[in-house]
């Protein structure tokens, strides 16, 4: 279900989902300028994404998230109508006084971001979610701080951990592989705790497995299976945090600069030149200004298969990125490209940014 | 006459600083009220001692 048709259902609730929202209080934000991003910290790449809370800011869970297929793959009515009753349960037990305060996280702002105070908040502009990602991968990189290998690989999908769910039933497993099935995670299994804390939604799931210790060697779940709590331990594989980043705004501000803009493949068109799903394959689609990419002699509608004796990695299938994430501005890159069927080869220096 | 005049501008000024300043920014549809000023939101919570639904719209 596209994204802005599901906020229309919420704008405009019928059923089930207007009785409930109807006992809720509905806030809508769509300029994050003087949000509290410390408190109501999330994915910035998403489209959408909700809070279920009372009046003195403690959350009682996040209701969005997202995988690489799509910015609505957890969006549904169902899924929401779960969150939607047990925030009205949640917030009769806080009435009641039966549920422990959580203490407020430091609070951060978008002004926080020198890129974001200079240009969306000074020029009077909306600040969006995805403004949040991009600069603070530009804060990281201008602080020279910035770790390639975890800083970016943020919000782990949790397919990666060999769960997959029913979208439609919140956090039921609808099916195991990998490193949940050798845990012991069953499906039916409804995901409870997340090392120790509660979660209720894919959203809370997602947070806390996004604030998880990328060195981390083990996850801990607890799982409900009809009336039983059962606690296992999954060993979490290499790649586990591994999604696909370039689809994150953040990317966009890496350093350096490929020295082109491209467009990757996709499966079919891979087949077509003999190369594999997952081997790099990306048509130069532009050089915006003269690059050094272009002094060596590329031309849009190259297609790039090689960087430095490279094909694929399990990190990314895409060669822009992987320029991004392995190399220094100053480094000289390698290309092979095809060219009317013709293998041609380019070497050049990587700038930080296109001009 | 001067007085009538300016008492009716003074109320006219009234009547319409009380529409500009009525309640916070709302967007209603389908009797869920949408409320767009976050303080807003939490007081209407406070008052009526029910939950929030918070929703970042986060399409440009």
């Amino acid at each position: 279900m596209p994204c802005r048709a599901f906020h229309g259902q919420l704008a405009n609730p019928k059923g089930k989902t207007a009785k409930l929202l109807s006992d809720y209080v509905c806030i809508l934000v769509d300029d994050l300028t003087g949000v509290d991003i410390g408190l109501f910290e999330f994915d910035p790449d998403s489209t959408l994404y909700c809070f279920i809370l009372n009046a003195d800011e403690q959350i009682y869970m996040r209701y969005g998230g997202r995988d690489d297929e799509s910015a609505e793959t957890f969006l549904n009515e169902d899924s929401l109508h779960i969150a939607l009753e047990r925030g009205l349960e949640m917030h009769e037990q806080y009435n009641k006084g039966e549920l422990e305060k959580t203490e407020r996280p430091a609070a951060k702002f978008p002004r926080d971001y020198p890129e974001i105070a200079k240009d969306e908040i000074k020029k009077g502009k909306c600040v969006h979610c995805h403004h949040i990602g991009q600069a603070r991968t530009l804060l990281l990189q201008s602080q020279d701080k910035l770790d390639k290998q975890k800083d970016l690989w943020v919000y782990p999908d949790i397919k990666r951990l060999g769960i997959e769910l029913d979208p439609k039933k919140g956090l039921e497993v609808e099916n195991t592989d990998g490193a949940a099935k050798k845990a012991g995670i069953k499906k039916r299994d409804e995901v409870i705790k997340l090392e120790g804390k509660q979660v209720r939604t894919y959203g809370d799931m997602q947070q806390l497995l996004h604030e998880h210790p990328a060195d981390s060697e083990t996850l801990k779940l607890t799982v409900k299976r009809k009336d039983e709590e059962i606690d296992v331990e999954l060993k979490l594989e290499e790649l586990w945090r591994v999604t696909k980043i370039e689809r994150r705004a953040g990317t966009h501000a890496l350093e350096p600069f490929p020295e082109f803009w491209g467009k990757e493949l996709d499966e079919k068109e891979k087949k077509k030149i003999g190369a594999k799903e997952d081997d790099f394959a990306c048509e130069v689609t532009k050089f915006w200004v003269k690059t050094n990419a272009q002094n060596a002699g590329m031309k849009v509608g190259d297609i790039v298969f090689e960087v430095d004796g490279v094909r694929r990695s399990d990190y990314t299938s895409n060669p822009t990125l992987w320029i991004r994430l392995n190399y220094k501005p100053g480094d000289t890159v390698t290309v092979k490209v095809l060219r009317a069927g013709k293998t041609l080869e380019f070497s050049y220096i990587v700038k930080a940014k296109p001009w | 006459m001067k007085r009538l005049a300016i008492t009716t501008l003074l109320g006219l000024a009234a009547v319409v600083a009380f529409a500009l300043s009525g309640p916070p920014e709302t967007v209603q549809a389908s009797g869920v009220e949408w409320i767009t000023d976050y303080k807003a939101g939490i007081s209407k919570a406070r008052e009526e001692n029910k939950p929030i639904f918070l929703e970042f719209r986060c399409v440009p």
